[in-house]
């Protein structure tokens, strides 16, 4: 199984409902689809629909016609619904976790440390219960033993190879192009299967570019991952993406890169 | 001495409800939940109930303390799946009108003067007993929110107030999270208000009014959000301007000394926000 | 019976509409829930309580309509307007305490105790018709009238529903916010004004008399649909007629419990309202 998305032929999607739609994928056309170990890039003018097909894929919203498949299950198929269908949402929910996704306007908690907003991406469900907050001495014995230290570890490097010296300074001291800048090494932290990127590039210096890239290469290959971004520069996506999804008036081609 | 154990104990009492506001309500889900005083007002009404009404005995009147933190977390329940709806002011509205709706109810089971001669349960009759049962419950209250500060759940709130979109987006169960904190902080409010009623063996009304809703909102802000210092020192200022204003108009009228409080922590409430939104001791803006 | 209770619903929910109108004005230009709107009410009935024992009735009423008006434009020139770059929440937390430290003012100056101001009425009423039913309902009509002839036709009015439908695109085309804000206020101080002036008369004044029709004219809001004036008062006039007819064969406490259950459950199957239409997250 190769594909983790599959956009159905005759797939659509517009806010209101029937007409003006924003996305549009022809009845006749090859299904669209997000396959494993390969980096996605979509472009087109401005207002094109580019968020709103991130946001579609995301699950944020649902298709006006056709439908998607996650993992191979149908779900969201707005003519058809039916009992069963509801229940492949759920499982769709699931799946969503193994998402991330990065917003073009940074969003991270002010009152926080940079640390911990990387370490909130790579999340263990165990330590997360709210029961755990009862109990002292399961703190105090993960205090003592360090067991999740690796991760610690792991983040700090990251942030440091970024110029990120101090790892416990608050979110609210950064500046816009550095809350970008943590917000990409998010997604670069994390161990998700799907990556969402609106404009990862944007706002941040050439020679970071250069390293991110190698990284987001690094994050995919010989793994069950992949990646989607919007981009706005074309050197960006000739030497990076290996699909290029084009947006122009409503439809979308797609095209191998090279 | 009887007056400073007397304050002490109110002193303890509101320091629990504050935290349970200040620190778990307001300070992890970032609602502004004004009518929390509601759960509060549940503990202690529920305590009049079971004691007055249905005559349980002083060992029996033990239950209490399961009773009305189980109804409290029933309307927070409803209170916290509202939030999946309902944002920023709608849903402070909704908070006011279930603590309304609460006092109203009260009213009608307990009469416009509210209970008096609670029972005091076996083994706490005395005013030290209480007192330090109070204490106990209290640092526990502290413990329990030091350790949440440092658990991994703290980053979660904290995103989750920033940016709900940018949460799910994490994977993570807004609503779920919210339903969590809203009924474990309604369940300590409770239990202060149980521990309200049995120390001064009755509920005044004057106490859980929609006045002291807003006093003991505005004492959080201007103690500082999230901040147990904060609540701390907002719960001493409560007791003795409390103290103050009662002995200053206590031959005068009622109406004075009451009014006259919520007068002086609505213009505090105003000029905080104004000149000073972290409040005291807070980090976090308003 | 039936239809007398009828005739008090509808001109309750006239009332009530005059209320949730300004409510929702205010609501769509500042984004915030003003929880000192009705205090408006308690102002324009304070004023016209104590005019009334100098002045012609007449007199009175315009005199207290102006105070209130005046008060409104005050209200948000010197306590708003130095929180609005603070954000809706801090805007929110002032309109609250605004509310409870005038509240508190008129306790401490008047006392909480309800004071009637059917006096007058009851001299009309001996010619078989209440004043409020003769004066006041007109008046409000040709308000409400005269509010959508201004805000479909004048260039303000436009220039204010454009405001209401998207604030960041007016911010774009350089209206003069401040003072379309100003306008909005008074409108809605007005408003509330002659509703504050006519439930007076008929229930009598307190300090806290506010509170209530904070909750029905919420709900009325809610349930219309923010935006959708026709539709706030269409709901608000059903409303009124529900509660009249609640409170006279339960009790007034099961009105207000009524009008939030009601407002609750529109919330869970129509968070948008009944004539709202849909607004997108994301």
């Amino acid at each position: 199984m190769k594909e983790i998305i599959t956009l159905s032929p005759g797939f659509s999607f517009s806010y209101s409902g029937r007409e003006n739609y924003i996305i549009q994928i022809p009845k006749e056309s090859e299904p669209m689809t997000i396959e494993y170990g390969k980096i996605y890039g979509i472009q087109g003018p401005n207002g094109s629909g580019k968020t709103t097909l991130l946001n579609v894929l995301n699950g944020f919203l649902r298709p006006t016609e056709g439908y998607i498949t996650y993992y191979n299950t149908k779900t969201f198929n707005i003519s058809k619904r039916s009992f069963k269908e509801n229940v492949t949402v759920i499982k769709v929910a699931n799946f969503l976790d193994g998402v991330r996704r990065l917003f073009q306007v940074p969003i991270l908690a002010d009152d926080i440390s940079v640390l911990d907003s990387m370490l909130l991406v790579k999340r263990n469900k165990l330590d997360e219960r709210f029961w755990n907050s009862f109990n002292p001495q399961k703190l105090i014995l993960r205090l003592i033993n360090r067991a999740k230290e690796s991760d610690t570890e792991e983040a700090k490097a990251l942030l440091k190879e970024f110029n990120f010296n101090d790892p416990s300074v608050s979110n609210s001291t950064l500046s816009y192009g550095q809350r970008r800048l943590i917000t990409v090494l998010q997604m670069i932290f994390s161990d998700a299967t799907l990556l969402l990127m609106d404009e990862p590039f944007a706002n941040i210096h050439d020679d970071y570019v250069k390293k991110i890239k190698i990284l987001l290469k690094l994050y995919i290959k010989g793994r069950n991952r992949s990646i989607v971004i919007i981009e706005h520069d074309n050197n960006n996506m000739k030497d990076f993406v290996d699909i290029i999804w084009t947006l122009i008036d409503t439809n979308i081609t797609v095209k191998e890169n090279g | 001495m009887e007056l400073i154990l007397s304050l002490v104990t109110k002193f303890i009492i509101y320091s629990i409800f504050l935290i349970s506001l200040n620190n778990l309500m307001i300070g992890k889900s970032g609602y502004w939940a004004i009518g929390h005083i509601c759960f509060f007002y549940i503990g202690a009404v529920v305590t009049g109930i079971l004691s007055v009404i249905y005559h349980f005995s002083a060992s029996l009147i033990y239950l209490t303390f399961f009773i009305a933190p189980l109804i409290s977390s029933v309307i927070a329940f409803l209170l916290s799946v509202s939030t999946s709806r309902l944002k920023g002011d709608f849903f402070m509205f909704i908070s006011i009108s279930i603590a309304i709706l609460c006092n109203v109810a009260a009213e009608y089971i307990a009469g416009p003067s509210g209970f008096s001669g609670i029972n005091r349960p076996a083994g706490l009759t005395s005013d030290i007993s209480i007192l330090s049962v109070s204490i106990v419950f209290f640092i526990l209250t502290i413990i329990y929110v030091k350790n949440f500060n440092r658990h991994p759940l703290n980053r979660i709130y904290s995103l989750t107030r920033t940016s709900e979109k940018s949460a799910m987006s994490f994977g993570i169960n807004v609503l779920r999270n919210n339903v969590k904190i809203f009924i474990l902080s309604s369940i300590i409010a409770s239990i202060s208000g149980i521990l309200f009623a049995f120390y001064s063996t009755g509920t005044d009304p004057q106490r859980f009014s929609l006045n002291e809703a807003v006093i003991l909102f505005a004492l959080s802000i201007i103690g500082g959000i999230d901040s147990i210092k904060g609540s701390i020192i907002a719960a001493i200022f409560y007791v003795l301007v409390i103290y103050l204003l009662d002995s200053l108009f206590s031959g005068v009228s009622d109406i004075y000394a009451t009014k006259i409080a919520s007068l002086v922590f609505g213009l505090i409430l105003i000029l905080a926000i104004k000149y000073k939104p972290n409040g005291l001791f807070g980090k976090r803006k308003i | 019976m039936f239809l007398e209770l009828l005739k008090y619903g509808f001109v309750f929910g006239i009332l009530l509409s005059l209320i949730s109108l300004g409510f929702s004005l205010i609501y769509n230009i500042l984004k915030i829930v003003d929880f000192s709107h009705t205090d408006r009410l308690t102002i324009a009935g304070y004023s016209f309580y104590i005019l009334s024992f100098h002045l012609n009735i007449f007199y009175s009423i315009l005199i207290s309509l102006c105070i209130t008006v005046i008060f409104t434009i005050f209200t948000e020139r010197f306590v708003y307007s130095s929180m609005r770059e603070k954000g809706t929440s801090a805007l929110m937390l002032t309109s609250f305490g605004f509310s409870i430290v005038i509240q508190s003012i008129l306790a401490i100056l008047f006392t909480s105790e309800i004071k009637p101001t059917n006096i007058i009425e009851h001299a009309i009423s001996n010619t078989g018709f209440y004043l409020r039913e003769l004066i006041l309902i007109p008046v409000s009509l040709l308000f409400l009238g005269l509010l959508t002839l201004f805000l479909k036709k004048s260039k303000t009015g436009i220039s204010i529903r454009a405001i209401i439908s998207n604030n960041e695109r007016a911010l774009f085309y350089k209206l003069p916010i401040k003072r379309y804000i100003s306008i909005m206020f008074g409108i809605s101080g007005l408003l509330a004004g002659i509703a504050g002036i006519s439930l007076s008369i008929s229930n009598g004044i307190f300090p806290t008399m506010g509170f209530k029709y904070m909750i029905f004219s919420f709900a009325a809001c809610i349930i219309g649909g923010l935006r959708n004036l026709t539709g706030v008062v269409i709901i608000s006039i059903l409303l009124g007629v529900l509660i009249i007819f609640s409170e006279a064969y339960i009790s007034s406490l099961a009105s207000e419990g009524m009008a939030l259950g009601i407002l609750l459950l529109v919330l869970i199957l129509k968070p948008n309202g009944i004539f709202g239409e849909k607004l997108r997250e994301i």
